[in-house]
Parts: C-alpha cells; sequence; structure tokens
C-alpha cells in the first residue's frame, strides 16, 4: 500500500488536483480527484458538492478497504478501463490486476463489496460479486451458513416443504 | 472507533449487493441455497431477482434439444416428450442433462420457440409452457380453434409462439390457426381462457418463430408475391409486415431450403440453410422506426469455415436438419448422419457433438434451441 500515502492528519498541504478521503476509522488518504472521481459515483457527487477542500468522510468505508479501492481507480483510470470488464480497454494487464486483487481473504472481500458499493464503483463491485460467487459454488448449505452468518430458521416440515419445490437440482 | 467489522462473524451484506452475487449462479446452485434460510429463500422467490438473474444467463444461453416424438403409452395413458440439456466445457460440448415431461392428452406436438428463460411447444389443440431448468411445465386451457385436417387428411399444424410483453411484465401465448388464421391470445397467469383478437392479414409459414424485445417474428416465406417478416408485438397484441431484407434471394421459395429465425449478434437474424451454405441475415431493429431502418448488416457465407478436417460437412448433411441460433453460435444438427455440428461464429470454429449410443431418441424428430437458464416460474 506504500504508493497510496496515507498520512497522519488533515492538514497535510493541499497540491493541486488531490482530493482527501476520510476512512471510517479516521485514516486520511490524499488521492488525484481525477483517479477516484472518474470511477466512484459517490466522490464524484462529493467533489461537485464543494467537498474538494474538506476530506471527504466515508463512514462505513475501513482504512484497509479504503486503500484498496483507491489502488482500483488508480489502476483503471491510468489504463481507461473504468468500465470494467466489458469495456474495450480492458486488457491483460487490468485482468492480471483484478485477478491479484480478488485474492484478498474472506473478510478483506467483504469488506471491498460494501466500500465498492458505498462508494458506487461499479467495475469493483462485479469483480467482488463475481468472486464471491465462484467461492459460493462449492460450499455446502452448512458452510454458506457459516460464510454468510446465518442461522437455519427452518423447520423440518418447512425445509421438506423446500425440498419439493427444487427437486428437480437435487438429483 | 472500530468501524469495521469484528473479523470471523461473517457480514451482512445490503440486499442488492446479495443480489447482484446470487444472480451469477447457475441455476441448480440457486436452487440449494433456498436451503440456507427463510431469508434467501425470499430473496431467490422475487421477481425482480428473477429478471436480474434471467437478464444475466442470457449471456451465455444453453443449448436444449426437445424431442417431440411421442409414442401413446396406453398402459400409462400418456405421451413422454424429452428434453436434453447441453453444456460446454472448454470448447467441448456434451450432454448433461435430461428430462420427460408426461403429457397425458394425444396430440402431435411441436416446439415453437424459447423466450425468457420459457419454451413453450405445442399441438393441435393444446399448448405447453414449461421451463427447461426448472422442469416445471403446465399446459395451457384448450384452444377455442382447432386445426381442421387438409388436403390427405394431413395435419397442419397452427401457427404458436411465447412472448414476454416488456411493458408489463407478463408472458403470452399467440396462437393463429385454420382457414381464417384467428389469432387468440392467453396471458399467462391472468387470463383463464383464450381471447379471440381477429384474423391476421399475413399467410404464416411453418417455420418456428423468435422473440426479441417484446416481439415474437414469423414469415411468410413460403408464399410467392407476399414474402414478408411479421412482426407481432406482445404488449399491444398487433401484426405488422416488414419487408424481406434487401439481400434476401429474390428468387422464390424452394423447398430445399430450410429456415429459421435467431437471436444473432443482439438482432433478429434470418438464415437460410441450403446444406452446405448457410446464409445470415441480421436486420438491425430499432425499436419504432423499425422498417424503414432495417438494414443488412452480415451476410455471409460460412461454407469455408465448416469444413472440419478432411470431413466436408456436405456429405453428411442431407435435408433433414435443423438449426438453433443464439448470440454467436450456431447449432447445426444433421440427423442422418447421426451428428451434431456446433459452429461458433466469433472463432469460426466448428466442432462435432458426438451422442450417447444410449439415447436412441436423440435421433429422431429432436429439435434443438437455445435457451437461458433461469429460475423464473411458469406462471
Amino acid at each position: 500500500m506504500a504508493t497510496t500515502g496515507a498520512s497522519d492528519g488533515a492538514s497535510a498541504a493541499k497540491k493541486e488536483g488531490l482530493v482527501t478521503l476520510m476512512s471510517g476509522d479516521g485514516e486520511i488518504f490524499e488521492v488525484e480527484a481525477a483517479a477516484v472521481a472518474a470511477l466512484s459515483v459517490t466522490i464524484r457527487h462529493a467533489i461537485e458538492e464543494g467537498f474538494g477542500d474538506r476530506p471527504i468522510p466515508l463512514p462505513i468505508v475501513g482504512a484497509r478497504a479504503l486503500a484498496l479501492a483507491v489502488e482500483y481507480c488508480r489502476k483503471h483510470h491510468s489504463l481507461g478501463g473504468g468500465a470494467g470488464e466489458d469495456s474495450a480497454a480492458y486488457d491483460d494487464e487490468l485482468r492480471a490486476f483484478d485477478h491479484n486483487l480478488a485474492k484478498v481473504d474472506r473478510d478483506t472481500l467483504f469488506d471491498l463489496i460494501e466500500a465498492a458499493n458505498y462508494l458506487e464503483i461499479e467495475g469493483l463491485l462485479n469483480l467482488m460479486c463475481r468472486t464471491v460467487a465462484e467461492m459460493m459454488k462449492g460450499k455446502s448449505v452448512e458452510e454458506l451458513r457459516r460464510t454468510f452468518d446465518v442461522s437455519n430458521d427452518y423447520t423440518p416440515e418447512e425445509e421438506e416443504e423446500v425440498r419439493r419445490e427444487v427437486s428437480w437440482a437435487l438429483d | 472507533m472500530d468501524a469495521k467489522k469484528t473479523v470471523g462473524t461473517g457480514l451482512d451484506l445490503p440486499m442488492n449487493v446479495m443480489l447482484e452475487i446470487l444472480k451469477r449462479l447457475p441455476a441448480k446452485s440457486l436452487a440449494r441455497l433456498n436451503f440456507v434460510c427463510k431469508q434467501w429463500h425470499s430473496w431467490l422467490h422475487l421477481p425482480y431477482f428473477a429478471k436480474l438473474q434471467s437478464e444475466h444467463a442470457s449471456r451465455n444461453p444453453k443449448i436444449y434439444v426437445i424431442n417431440t416424438w411421442l409414442a401413446w403409452d396406453d398402459n400409462l395413458g400418456q405421451n413422454t416428450l424429452r428434453i436434453y440439456s447441453f453444456s460446454e466445457d472448454g470448447g467441448r460440448v456434451m450432454l448433461s442433462d435430461k428430462f420427460a415431461i408426461p403429457i397425458t392428452v394425444k396430440d402431435d406436438f411441436s416446439i415453437s420457440n424459447a423466450c425468457h428463460g420459457l419454451i413453450s411447444f405445442y399441438g393441435a389443440r393444446y399448448v405447453f409452457v414449461a421451463n427447461p431448468r426448472t422442469r416445471k411445465f403446465r399446459a395451457l386451457k384448450e384452444a377455442s380453434f382447432h386445426q381442421s385436417r387438409v388436403l390427405g387428411g394431413e395435419l397442419i399444424f397452427p401457427n404458436v409462439g411465447l412472448g414476454f410483453s416488456l411493458e408489463t411484465g407478463e408472458y403470452k401465448v399467440a396462437r393463429v390457426s385454420g382457414r381464417e388464421r384467428r389469432c387468440e391470445v392467453l396471458t399467462l397467469g391472468k387470463d383463464v381462457s383464450w381471447r379471440d383478437i381477429g384474423a391476421v392479414r399475413f399467410p404464416l409459414s411453418r417455420y418456428r418463430p423468435a422473440y426479441m424485445n417484446g416481439a415474437l417474428y414469423w414469415t411468410t416465406i413460403e408464399h410467392p408475391g407476399l414474402e414478408r417478416i411479421v412482426r407481432f408485438d406482445v404488449c399491444r397484441e398487433e401484426f405488422t409486415g416488414i419487408e424481406l431484407p434487401p439481400s434476401w434471394s429474390p428468387q422464390p421459395f424452394r423447398g430445399k431450403r430450410r429456415l429459421y429465425f435467431g437471436v444473432l449478434w443482439g438482432s433478429l437474424c434470418l438464415a437460410a440453410w441450403r446444406a452446405p451454405l448457410l446464409d445470415l441475415h441480421v436486420i438491425d431493429d430499432n425499436k419504432s422506426t423499425w422498417a424503414s431502418k432495417r438494414r443488412n448488416i452480415h451476410s455471409r457465407k460460412i461454407e469455408a469455415r465448416l469444413n472440419m478436417g478432411c470431413i466436408k460437412l456436405i456429405d453428411w448433411i442431407k435435408d433433414m436438419t435443423a438449426v438453433a441460433i443464439h448470440k454467436d453460435k450456431v447449432l447445426i444438427f444433421c440427423e442422418l448422419s447421426m451428428n451434431w455440428v456446433y459452429h461458433d461464429l466469433r472463432s469460426n470454429t466448428s466442432s462435432i457433438i458426438r451422442l450417447p449410443n444410449d439415447e436412441p431418441f436423440l435421433l429422431t424428430n429432436s429439435r434443438p434451441f437455445a435457451c437461458e437458464e433461469s429460475i423464473v416460474r411458469v406462471p
């Protein structure tokens, strides 16, 4: 994360073309406004509303996820692939970058999804959703409950009802 | 201070994000997710989710084959209609699943078309609608107008098409039959019986229709001098005639040429098959100005590309063929050669699908079609 440039306070000298972001856990990031505004709808709107001079608060985005999201914006902005995998500019370098980014651990993955959703970075959200979907494919129902932190609230009768409904998929 | 969730407690993603994730799973995996909890079960049953999932699945539709060879079984009191599905893995296409639909009415059946995850097939009096993925199906009420037998006692099938009204989100079946070409429509999940919407001005051909963007398309190609494409607006329930592509050969229709409608590169495609040539006419659909703006974008012969190694297609393909077109793939089914050819227009490659020996039903009266894998309910 050496390139992300986290610093210790909002008081850092303002440089031309930079915008300051503040993560939910209070870390400050100074990043190129053009790169993040091109990919994040939320930040673009914040800049348009005059947040350019003050740190933009991003309450639900943690520092680690924000650093990764910013890295994603920089890379995709510089290579012109802002529109994601359907865009013509989506080449091997971006593919490799996305592939590496998706290799993060589960908790970071989920934090990144929330960050991409909040920041409205479509390409990143699609990438992460695809990654989670791939991860879900081979998992048992019990593993899925653990992964997504939900518990079984069916009675045995209700479960039997579901079984009948989706019998086509169970053989 | 601790805005980040504690590590290891799972997660609570917003519903819109969960649906974005779930729509990417294959239909069979989705079925299993119903068991996770009631919340997930309710998400998977949202009509909005069925739409999301169907849109996603339409990027890579599955090839199915329906076998309409029906033999009435007196003991069981039923016919059996078989549907086979194929999957593609690393360029290889293989049989992946099959299921049978019991039909308790004595009738001959034919497939009409696929539309948003559902297919319809029909006989002289009955129309069925099925979801080939979830294996759910239902018979619609018996039609009001029966097709009469014509010269020589040969039964001429009615024209049936399954469409989707983009404005109202409803599936409808249109059925044209009889000498007067009466059209009756049934809205699935709403109409209890067929509604007569009057006579159709155009004589529709016996070829299967195609559905695209809220409209069904037939041709009148068997009627020299009247050759047109006939468009049925599913929402407004109106038929209009559209002229054929300028590149369409002006010579009168001849029996040896077979026609197929499909959706290719997002546009309506009229394919004319005359072994070993497949002419593809792709027509631009510009919504309101469809007729005036239509143009022929691609009209190409793929003869050269259909030569596979030392085997020339022309050597095996006789008259009994069927073609399914979807996205950028063409499936050519050669019954007499007992093989199918699967051609990918994007990569210009053909592959032969080897049929399992223990599926004799695949070899006769089978018709390929492309349909997205959807969990949509049959209304």
